[in-house]
């Protein structure tokens, strides 16, 4: 095996209390033994866990030419249950972090004064951060890429949320807020990280053949199940919930944009300050936002289309927009002018979902919709995050090849997933594309890094090591909120648990 | 022959760059491609900007212009400076097909 066709062999140390930041040499036999990814992510976390870590980690396959690698992953013990987590970075996130020159960033210690970690071209700093603190993310992003001179820059930030260290904070993945419902947003307030910046020019080696491979399994992805198929409106519809909140995106939607390299377009643009189809620029300075949070929206669907205006305040203030849309809407909001206010006070003072008896699964928000067994166990399962549909997207089960077992179809999913965090590829479009085939990943994986005796036997022991050493790490300290527990659940839970055993 | 972007079809997933980049050097980067990916994030306002021979490919939402030397681009934002210095686009000359046009998941790049 050569990890050099997929990776840039340097692991970076940052700590926040010396303020000294060391390389390490990503080692072969550690790439073997995991891959990367969320995998190696956790070989981090155990090395350093008395240092209470945040890991930054890439996969094998993130920012190559493999379909939807964009994915990086951040891992973490969670303050919500006191578990790990694994949160994706999609959008460009994942991409810039390893064209930084650095594959994975442990982030150690506690900074004693605010702070972002500057990562570019094969350097790191640590800079003073009391320019941007109390700021919001979308101030914190321009003033960043203002700083730094280019529009590229990738952020990772918090908003007044995170640095309030609440439990509904979520870390932005620039403007857009991200996939983390574990309170990472939080745990960046606690160590006094008001943003992590990205941006670098790469230069990642590649193996021969590895392009025209990855193109022809594009191809055949393009024309499978997602043909035809694009944007937030054709991923709701698919999921089971109610009709009309597909509807209200049909006045404002913009146009659906992509993460890096994906061939499904998840994201859609929306405009409300102007009319929806200018595609010239115009002097409105924030004319919409990119609707990221599938749940979050479905969740402000009682705003009707100014739902979208509360998923842009929640990305602002670096609120999680599925718990804040159920506290606000608990609270007695109606309206987008209540709502405003709520999600003002929340993010100042906070709440969480168990203490205001929502229904939750280990103080995180569950997907708002019609529940069934199979969805309920993979949200219960915890681990990888649950701002992931937890069921196939514009496919169905039986087109990955399931029938009607729940547990099967929910150890399908947590595999799926668990694959997608090691290689760098965008889970939610795992969940659609049943052409990218655990055969034709093996097949990738000896092609990019010349391990020829790579097999589905290995691939299967990584992605178990992962799930398994992931539940070891987490002690869950909350509970299944009980209207969540369906009929079977105790059992199926179980039985689900001793599969990863 | 030359190169077309459908730029309203486009969905801003950058990968155009990286193909390019190989097709010159064999490695992942954006740094020595010929097309240049461009955003102007909170108007979600994007496209594409193709190096070529003796004037500049402009794909912007509202259309595709080109930009001949020495004419001033309207709106250009810091991260459109760098195309300048880069090297022409050869329609990936020892190709069958421009990686670019391989590489795009939406199929709004061609040749024509």
């Amino acid at each position: 095996m050569d990890y050099v066709n997929n990776y840039n062999g340097t692991i970076l140390i940052v700590d926040l209390e010396t303020g000294e930041m060391t390389n390490e040499d990503l080692e072969l036999d550690l790439m073997e033994k995991c891959l990367g990814g969320a995998a190696l992510n956790i070989d981090l976390y155990q090395k350093y866990a008395d240092r209470d870590p945040v890991i930054l980690g890439t996969g094998l396959f993130t920012a190559t030419f493999f379909p939807a690698s964009c994915l990086g992953i951040a891992t973490f013990k969670s303050p919500l249950h006191q578990g790990i987590s694994h949160v994706p970075l999609t959008w460009q996130t994942g991409v810039e972090l390893k064209l930084t020159g650095f594959d994975f960033i442990v982030i150690l210690g506690k900074s004693e004064k605010p702070v972002r970690i500057w990562l570019h071209d094969g350097l790191a700093d640590i800079e003073d951060s009391s320019d941007v603190w109390g700021k919001d993310t979308w101030e914190t992003v321009d003033a960043l890429r203002q700083t730094y001179g280019d529009d590229l820059v990738q952020v990772l930030s918090i908003g007044k949320a995170g640095e309030n260290k609440l439990p509904i904070a979520q870390v932005s993945e620039s403007y857009w807020g991200s996939k983390d419902k574990a309170a990472l947003g939080a745990v960046f307030g606690e160590k006094n990280i008001k943003a992590v910046a990205l941006r670098g020019l790469g230069l990642l080696e590649v193996a021969d053949g590895f392009f025209d491979q990855c193109t022809e399994l594009m191809k055949e992805i393009t024309n499978g199940t997602i043909k035809g198929k694009t944007g937030l409106k054709e991923t709701i519809s698919s999921l089971p919930c109610d009709g009309k909140v597909a509807q209200i995106l049909d006045s404002i939607t913009h146009r659906n944009d992509a993460c890096y390299n994906c061939p499904y377009a998840c994201k859609t643009f929306v405009k409300y300050r102007e009319a929806a189809n200018i595609m010239a620029t115009t002097d409105v300075e924030d004319p919409g936002c990119l609707l990221t949070d599938l749940s979050g929206f479905i969740s402000f669907s009682f705003l009707g289309k100014d739902a979208a205006q509360a998923i842009e305040k929640c990305f602002r203030l670096g609120l999680e927009p599925t718990a804040a849309a159920k506290l606000v809407e608990a609270a007695g909001s109606k309206d987008l002018q209540s709502t405003t206010e709520k999600l003002d006070q929340l993010a100042q003072s906070g709440g969480s979902l168990k203490e205001s008896d929502i229904p939750h699964f280990y103080q995180v928000s569950p997907w708002p919709i019609s529940a069934s067994l199979e969805t309920s166990l993979v949200q219960a399962f915890g681990i990888v995050s649950n701002a992931v549909p937890p069921m196939p997207i514009v496919a169905s089960y039986q087109d990955f090849g399931f029938k009607d077992a729940a547990v099967d179809r929910a150890e399908w999913w947590i595999r799926k997933q668990s694959l997608s965090y090691i290689l760098g590829i965008c889970p939610i479009f795992s969940l659609t594309s049943p052409e990218m085939s655990e055969e034709k990943i093996v097949e990738l994986i000896k092609s990019s890094a010349d391990w020829d005796d790579f097999d589905m036997k290995k691939l299967q022991e990584v992605v178990g090591q992962l799930v398994n050493q992931s539940l070891k790490l987490s002690e869950k300290a909350g509970e299944v909120h009980s209207s969540l527990k369906v009929d079977g659940f105790d059992d199926a839970m179980n039985d689900l648990l001793a599969r990863f055993s | 022959m030359e190169l077309k972007i459908d730029t309203l079809n486009c969905t801003g997933c950058r990968v155009c760059e990286f193909a390019c980049n190989y097709h010159y050097d064999g490695t992942i980067s954006p740094i020595g491609s010929s097309i240049m990916f461009y955003r102007e994030e909170k108007k979600n306002y994007y496209g594409a900007m193709v190096k070529r021979e003796k004037s500049l490919l402009l794909a912007r939402p509202e259309g595709v212009e080109v930009i001949k030397p020495g004419q001033q681009i309207e709106g250009a934002s810091a991260s459109s400076k760098p195309i300048l210095l880069r090297i022409a686009c050869d329609l990936c000359e020892s190709e069958d097909t421009p990686f670019c046009v391989k590489s795009c998941p939406q199929d709004v790049l061609s040749v024509e």
